[in-house]
């Protein structure tokens, strides 16, 4: 009866080995050369959990994008504080929307930007849109509290895309920083393109249940 | 003739192949099986399957708890370990030392096929992958994202903003970094990558309404990484770290912050090209493309819970070009080239857009289940036809006995 001792030392060195394996660290440098294939995930426009309203099909290249906040659909940063929103506004109209822009710089008055005419206008996603430029003390949030920034700048675009919905692109840091990117900006607003919302094919649209599309769709 | 003394090997060996042990190891599963289905309520699937299931040695002991509050004071073994303890049982006890004879060929056989379902069982859990693909109306899906595995992309983008091929660093060389660093270089990047800060579920806050404490990430644009807990009954782990951009030209280097829930690439330029960094789980390209037709579901009574959903599927594979439809329900799923595509779950339609989620497994032995219980099932057939057979002699033996006692008697 050899075999029994042969069977023990086996289990033995078997639980040893399974226990040395699972111990095993990866080096501190790695280098990697898998690639993935490109698949519908890459393509910005395909419906996935979340949905991008806007697309910017490029950015400048001294930009960074960054994450999105609920008012900011398309979120970049530039330099050492400048930041660029692009967001989708449903109430209020273009004045309501600058004045509030305005109130950021410190003004007091509702109705200081009653009249849209003295604003330069720009061509956006194929509409006319409307540009301000700001400068002074800039207010904004910090961990909750708001605090002033002295020398600030704000570019700001905002384009009425129809059914009541802006596009508002802003601009906003330090000011040299501003207008260093103030051609950045401008060519960003090229880029910009509204994503349609995805459609049911036409097959779907009908309805079709597997019988009916198996005789003869 | 004395008896032989047994050293403690032999004893090992003797309670590894016992009867005692292989019941020990059924009881436990039982419980095992019992307290997982009901903590399920309470810390959901994926929770049940890694606090239960789980072959990690840091989980080898289990306490159960109970109504989703107090553990109990009494730990079991992980169900991985029992396994593998009956799968040893099961190979010594029922097959090596098990007594060979004609008698016993059904039980060996039976034997054979539970060591073959253990087996089955362990390749799966180490080779089976599972994924989800979303499917939203009007357009094809060809990829799938991987259950419980993330990963870090990075991509170059062309003048014109296409991207290019992704390199990936896969969930294994991430995992480990909530306190360590690991580089990544890659030889026809002009960068390499230092990943560090790497949380299993964190959230991405922003400065202007968060303040940032001890224990968080440090803040960039804005923004900072802050660790939190997982909520099991969620089934999602929204994967963070930090990672540190080292240019090759010698440009200063520059930190970005990667989460789960960010899903579009992080930006930065080095050497003129645009590139791009993003944390999504595992992105697994299908050899086949999914369009949705339509999904329709039902809820039970008074709740938000489907009860029975299907859909109708428009598919083709990348080969082959021909486009095939079908209709997944639950249980009747879809199989081509070794991926299944179960109906997994079901939503009213998101902006008039019917969605449907399927899970998608690759199972190197899925048919292995199946071979092993029709193996046991014929060794259990011809165990018990042997047995009554035998019986059945036995009986008419006992009839012949007592119908010869009577004419005896009678004479």
């Amino acid at each position: 009866m050899k075999r029994r001792p042969f069977i023990s030392k086996f289990m033995c060195y078997t639980c040893l080995s399974g226990v040395l394996v699972s111990c095993k660290e990866l080096p501190k440098e790695v280098e990697i050369t898998e690639q993935r294939e490109l698949t519908q995930y890459d393509d910005p426009t395909v419906f996935k959990t979340g949905y991008d309203r806007i697309i910017a099909k490029t950015q400048p290249l001294e930009w960074r994008r960054v994450n999105g906040t609920e008012f900011r659909v398309l979120n970049y940063a530039a330099g050492e504080s400048t930041e660029i929103a692009v967001g989708i506004v449903g109430a209020g109209g273009l004045r309501a929307n600058f004045n509030r822009w305005e109130r950021e710089y410190g003004a007091q008055n509702e109705e200081v930007m009653a009249d849209l005419s003295g604003l330069q206008r720009v061509i956006m996603m194929g509409r006319e849109a409307y540009m301000i430029q700001l400068k002074g003390f800039f207010q904004k949030k910090v961990a909750g509290q708001t605090m002033k920034f002295e020398g600030w700048s704000t570019t700001g675009v905002i384009c009425d895309v129809g059914e009541g919905v802006l596009v508002t692109v802003k601009m906003m840091g330090p000011e040299a920083e501003v207008v260093a990117q103030k051609d950045n900006f401008m060519d960003f607003l090229q880029n910009l393109k509204i994503n349609p919302i995805q459609e049911p094919s036409e097959r779907s649209k009908k309805g079709l249940k597997i019988e009916e599309v198996k005789s003869g769709y | 003739m004395a008896k032989k003394k047994k050293n403690i090997g032999m004893h090992l060996l003797d309670f590894l192949s016992s009867y005692l042990l292989c019941i020990i190891c059924l009881v436990t599963l039982g419980l095992l099986v019992w307290f997982s289905t009901l903590e399920m309520k309470y810390i959901g699937l994926s929770g049940a399957l890694d606090k239960y299931y789980s072959s990690d040695l840091a989980k080898f002991f289990v306490f159960p708890t109970i109504n989703g509050g107090k553990d109990l004071p009494v730990p079991l073994p992980g169900a991985y370990w029992v396994c593998i303890v009956l799968f040893f049982n099961m190979i010594i006890g029922g097959l090596i030392r098990l007594r060979k004879s004609w008698r016993n060929i059904g039980a060996v056989i039976s034997h054979f096929g539970i060591v073959g379902l253990l087996a089955v069982g362990f390749v799966d859990h180490h080779k089976s992958i599972h994924s989800k693909m979303e499917t939203f109306q009007g357009n094809t899906y060809d990829y799938t994202t991987k259950f419980d595995y993330t990963s870090i992309e990075v991509s170059e983008f062309t003048a014109e903003g296409e991207k290019k091929k992704p390199y990936v660093i896969k969930h294994d060389m991430i995992v480990d970094l909530e306190d360590k660093m690991r580089r990544f270089t890659f030889d026809e990047l002009p960068f390499d990558l230092e990943v560090r800060h790497f949380h299993e579920h964190a959230v991405v806050r922003d400065v202007a309404n968060h303040v940032q404490s001890t224990g968080f990430g440090e803040v960039v644009d804005g923004f900072f990484l802050q660790p939190a807990k997982f909520d099991p009954s969620q089934d999602y782990y929204n994967y963070g770290c930090y990672v540190q951009v080292k240019p090759k030209n010698g440009e200063p280097s520059r930190q970005i912050i990667l989460c789960r829930s960010i899903d579009f690439p992080q930006t930065f330029s080095v050497d003129g090209k645009l590139y791009g960094l993003e944390m999504p789980n595992e992105i697994w390209p299908m050899p086949y493309s999914v369009e949705l037709i339509n999904s329709v579901g039902e809820y039970y009574p008074g709740t938000r819970r489907p009860s029975k959903f299907q859909s109708t599927i428009a598919w083709k594979g990348k080969e082959d070009n021909l486009e095939k439809l079908q209709t997944i329900k639950m249980n009747q799923p879809m199989r081509y080239e070794g991926f299944t595509l179960y109906q997994a779950n079901w939503n009213e339609p998101i902006n008039g857009l019917e969605f449907s989620g399927f899970e998608v497994v690759t199972n190197p032995v899925h048919e292995g289940p199946e071979i092993c219980m029709w193996i046991s099932a014929f060794g259990l057939l011809i165990h018990f036809a042997m047995k009554l057979i035998k019986y059945l002699e036995k009986e008419s033996r006992k009839q012949y006995m007592a119908k010869r006692g009577n004419q005896k008697g009678e004479a």
